[in-house]
């Protein structure tokens, strides 16, 4: 049984942003409060013109530190700006944006120490209007990878609960934490190129977290629905993903493992707790029978 | 009483179970017309066309956000295009040693003859040997990088970085050595 405090450090590593190398070796120098904001600007369609960047000034000590702060801020002097926000720490995915080149989410990404910061919508995404871009495709292949729980012998889910070990359910710290923001998605050029057959990397990984569920009797079928030449594929390991995800999550390690899964080379291990073992033999759930703790 | 009457309302629209009784309904719309009535037409329903992600866009001209020009640079993906690029010079280079020793009246050794000829430095004979070796060193370094990926070791960001510079490091010591020669 790991200890308690191991297993709290695996979760809390994954808490952290993954930064290139680079940004972490230079020295803080003080840069002026008063900041260049650039930012991607569209009317709509039915405005008629052309997407343009617009430079706004703002004082960022007036504002919190978030970008999602200096973001509210801007749209009280100009209340056209559009974004996308919802619960500011986070844990919804919302509030994606391109930062200085690089995809993160706004509401928990530092204004960084630049004069001119530029912030751009998702790559390669429809722009609806200024920094929402229409997101239907990431979710339908989302949806395409049946992201529920499958069991086959089971009358009917939810009358008592499945049994997992703790080693098992470790699998999946590193996966269930993705909050489909699309950052990963949107920073590989794989997707660019082939995005309405390759999944991309956040798809991958919850197909990959329900792989490798021990609960879910599936398997066989799920990596059988990914084996073609571009649904899994048509990742090339570039790993732009791993570098994007604002939950430090790693894509490239579960699409990985995913690939060796579908090709063979590897076997789902068998669950080390019999998940039915909770079911009482015979009973239909009266509540009589059943135990409580194990 | 009224309480009912109220309840038959708010179950089905009035005019809904007007519209069972057609002759009854063509009155209803004169009634309608006339008293500048808002006009309810009933149509069957029809589920929305599924439309190609792509073409519901097209047709809607949304633009498409910058990509390629914006994003920024970082090592994997630099390193991951160069691999692409690698490897489409050494496909030329096979195809053109294979076609040309298909169409050239000419033996390998007599091009050969005819680069020693130029009487070029050694140094210049040295680099250009670099450039062309370049590819090959490049491709076959970083070539074992993926393989070493495929067994889903190494990639952890701080090794993928790590094992990048010193794919580089081989790269070059490959291409020098090969240049050697």
């Amino acid at each position: 049984m790991p200890k308690l405090s191991e297993r709290f450090h695996k979760i809390i590593r994954f808490s952290f942003r993954n930064y290139s190398s680079k940004t972490e070796t230079k020295p803080k120098k003080d840069v002026d409060p008063c900041r260049t904001f650039k930012i991607y600007r569209f009317g709509g369609i039915l405005s008629k013109e052309q997407p343009k960047i617009q430079s706004y000034e703002l004082d960022v000590s007036t504002c919190g530190k978030m970008v999602l702060d200096a973001l509210i801020k801007i749209k009280d002097k100009d209340p056209t700006l559009t974004f996308r926000r919802s619960c500011r720490e986070g844990i919804c995915g919302s509030c994606a944006i391109n930062l200085q080149g690089m995809n993160c989410l706004s509401c928990i990404t530092e204004i960084p120490p630049a004069k001119t910061i530029t912030i751009l919508p998702l790559p390669h995404m429809y722009v609806i209007r200024d920094l929402v871009v229409d997101m239907t495709h990431f979710f339908n292949g989302y949806d395409s990878i049946r992201p529920y729980l499958v069991r086959k012998n089971d009358g009917a889910i939810g009358k008592t609960q499945l049994a997992q070990s703790i080693k098992d359910n470790e699998k999946m710290v590193g996966l269930y934490e993705c909050v489909l923001c699309s950052c990963c998605s949107t920073s590989c050029p794989s997707y660019w190129w082939n995005g309405r057959r390759f999944l991309g990397p956040a798809t991958l990984l919850h197909a990959y977290r329900w792989v490798i569920d021990s609960r879910d009797d599936d398997t066989e079928q799920r990596l059988y629905e990914l084996r073609d030449s571009f649904k899994a594929f048509k990742c090339h390991t570039i790993m732009n993903c791993s570098l994007a995800c604002p939950k430090g999550l790693h894509p490239a390690k579960a699409i990985m493992n995913l690939k060796r899964l579908i090709s063979g080379l590897d076997k789902k291990p068998v669950p080390e707790i019999d998940p039915g073992k909770f079911k009482s033999g015979g009973d239909s759930g009266s509540g009589k029978n059943k135990k409580c703790c194990p | 009483m009224a309480l009912f009457s109220c309840t038959r309302l708010g179950s089905r629209s009035v005019l809904a179970s007007l519209s069972r009784f057609p002759a009854r309904l063509n009155s209803v719309n004169y009634a309608q017309a006339a008293s500048n009535a808002p006009k309810i037409t009933f149509v069957k329903f029809e589920p929305p066309k599924e439309e190609h992600h792509d073409v519901r866009n097209a047709k809607l001209n949304r633009p498409l956000s910058p990509h390629l020009t914006i994003y920024s640079f970082q090592l994997t993906a630099v390193l991951s295009i160069t691999h692409r690029a690698t490897g489409m010079m050494l496909t030329t280079y096979a195809s053109a040693l294979g076609i040309g020793a298909l169409v050239s009246q000419n033996d390998i050794s007599h091009y050969i003859t005819m680069i020693e000829g130029l009487n070029l430095s050694p140094a210049t004979l040295f680099l250009a040997k670099v450039i062309i070796a370049a590819p090959l060193g490049y491709h076959f370094a970083n070539g074992i990088r993926h393989l070493y990926w495929d067994t889903a070791k190494g990639l952890s960001i701080k090794e993928v970085y790590s094992t990048g510079y010193a794919m580089l490091g081989a790269a070059a010591a490959i291409t020098l050595f090969l240049a050697a020669l």
